[in-house]
């Protein structure tokens, strides 16, 4: 006879395999915070100096689009859990278009930097701004490609609650996207 | 896929699978150890300093580099036993199998040949011009770094094709296929290495040496570890399916 | 609809707000560097932790693997609160005892000599 828990049976959302991408991959951004600041702290006038040149606005409205992002994705998945499944590609799209307004703000501030002849080589500071956020930026490319492949499925009604591993997986490795930026931003952006 | 047409050589094929760890424990000692590569000099030393390395460790840098010269070859070996299970999986002209074995292939390439240019610089140091010696050293860093594709090209067939494995019990646990993604990951940043001799973007680098190296040394280990397993495991089914056609076939006869 | 009204809506409007204040309320000079920065930092490790367990579901995951997630922001907060506090007393030192903090121009990197 089939014992009743009481208590929801806990489980990683999605393949396991991608929890420990997402572990390794937290692991070598968080190495590299590290390393931030312990240059930073050899040269904090530098680095405080070069940081007025940054634009707030555009690392917060950026931050904004990916959390906004994340919602979407985060509802796709609950959706589909209530087999409410027409919804799902509809806010899979949303989240791709959050991803694809994200890069359009980080080309134009990189374009912006790059025209007043700030570069990754200038110095240190912007060493980190440029590969930080550039090495993000191909995790949000790699992640927008993801959430199509993502939403492609869905617009063929391939999830269901049954059948919701591979979305749960995509939208795993997106939140983490999501989370390293929430703390590349006040590191580069706002520290001073 | 008939075992007894042409009877695997299981042996050899175990053998073949530890070229992998013999690589890896060849590169720890002598390029690493003797020839004074954990860490490696700097990218930010200057001319004079990096002859004065090559000077000082002259002949154990000599040795090192050969021997890792010949090393280098048992990627390729490991490469086909590799190649060679996953066709269980993928079927024998498996596509990802090819680009497999030709990847851990030509993987040798930029290894050998970086450790052939730090080999002469060594061997030439005592009478070269010193910034002609920093070249070989800068020359052997990018040949061997910035060719990591072939390699990343390697992992990439590796993981994707253990992951499409069907058995109850999979012949490579899914977490060593999202390792090798994780490596391939890591070796991006690696293009970063002509740009910067400080921090950790250069070749010396935290990320671009310590992070890179070590996923990569980490996939190498647990992929020839779980595949040394899989072929006993598939010698062993691939014994109990030929007995059971030799007790068939028997029964058949004997009726 | 009742899918806008779960508990990922209320995240959600949680994780924007402390975005706003973050970037465009706290930098403002009323507040010391120091106090302002901490709490920076410490509103993004409550957003991270917001991220983890609600939109990725780890408040529900089994514990060896949601232990070292939390572990991450823990350690990862604190490493950097901590060197950023450390600095901010060594170059305020440096001032107070008359000591020029270094130069503000852009060291000449030697990373540019390649070029």
């Amino acid at each position: 006879m089939a014992s009743i828990s009481l208590q929801t049976t806990r489980r990683l959302p999605g393949e396991q395999g991608v929890w420990v991408f997402i572990a390794a991959d937290m692991a070598m951004f968080g190495l590299l915070f590290v390393s931030f600041m312990l240059e930073r702290s050899k040269n904090v006038e530098l680095f405080n100096q070069s940081q007025l040149a940054l634009n707030d606005n555009y690392g917060g409205i950026n931050t904004l689009i990916l959390l906004t992002s994340s919602w979407f994705v985060a509802l796709a998945v609950q959706a589909t859990k209530a087999e409410r499944i027409r919804l799902v590609p509809r806010l899979l799209f949303l989240a791709m278009l959050c991803g694809a307004a994200f890069g359009i703000v980080k080309v134009v501030e990189y374009t912006e930097k790059l025209s007043t002849g700030i570069s990754m080589l200038t110095n240190d500071f912007y060493m980190f701004y440029f590969v930080l956020t550039g090495i993000h930026f191909l995790h949000v490319i790699a992640g927008t490609v993801v959430l199509a492949v993502l939403w492609n499925k869905a617009r063929n009604a391939g999830y269901s609650r049954a059948n919701m591993m591979g979305l749960e997986t995509g939208a795993s490795y997106w939140h983490m996207v999501d989370l390293l930026w929430i703390m590349i931003f006040p590191l580069l952006y706002l520290m001073r | 896929m008939n075992p007894t047409a042409y009877p695997t050589d299981y042996k050899m094929w175990r053998l073949l699978a530890w070229c992998g760890p013999i690589f890896m424990t060849i590169f720890f000692f002598l390029w690493g150890v003797l020839a004074k590569n954990l860490p490696p000099a700097g990218a930010d030393l200057d001319a004079l300093q990096i002859t004065t390395h090559y000077l000082d460790n002259r002949m154990a840098i000599i040795i090192g580099m050969s021997v890792c010269m010949v090393g280098g070859a048992f990627y390729m070996p490991w490469g086909c036993a590799v190649s060679r299970v996953m066709r269980r999986i993928e079927g024998p002209d498996g596509i990802l199998s090819n680009l497999e074995m030709m990847g851990a292939t030509i993987t040798c390439a930029p290894v050998i040949v970086a450790c052939g240019i730090w080999l002469t610089a060594s061997l030439e140091a005592p009478q070269l011009p010193p910034n002609i010696v920093h070249l070989l050293y800068t020359l052997g860093w990018m040949i061997i770094d910035l060719a990591y594709m072939v390699t990343t090209f390697q992992i990439f067939a590796v993981g994707v094709v253990f992951l499409r494995d069907k058995r109850a019990k999979p012949l490579m646990p899914a977490w060593v296929c999202w390792w090798g993604f994780v490596t391939c990951a890591a070796f991006f940043p690696v293009s970063l290495i002509p740009f910067f001799k400080t921090g950790p973007f250069a070749f010396h680098g935290m990320f671009n040496f310590w992070i890179a190296f070590f996923t990569w040394y980490i996939w190498v280990s647990a992929v020839s570890y779980y595949v040394i397993k899989a072929i006993r495991r598939l010698e062993q089914e691939d014994g109990a399916v030929s007995r059971s056609t030799v007790s068939r076939v028997g029964t058949a006869l004997a009726a | 609809m009742a899918l806008l009204l779960s508990p990922a809506s209320l995240v959600w409007v949680i994780l924007m707000l402390a975005t706003c204040i973050s970037t465009w309320w706290l930098p403002k000079d009323a507040i010391p560097a120091e106090a302002a920065v901490a709490f920076i930092l410490l509103i993004a490790a409550i957003k991270v932790r917001l991220v983890l367990n609600h939109f990725m579901e780890l408040a529900r995951a089994p514990l060896q693997w949601r232990l070292p997630f939390e572990a991450w922001v823990v350690v990862s907060t604190a490493v950097i609160l901590g060197v950023y506090l450390q600095t901010a007393a060594n170059s305020g030192a440096q001032v107070s005892q008359g000591r020029e903090p270094p130069a503000m121009t852009p060291a000449v990197e030697r990373s540019t000599e390649s070029r």
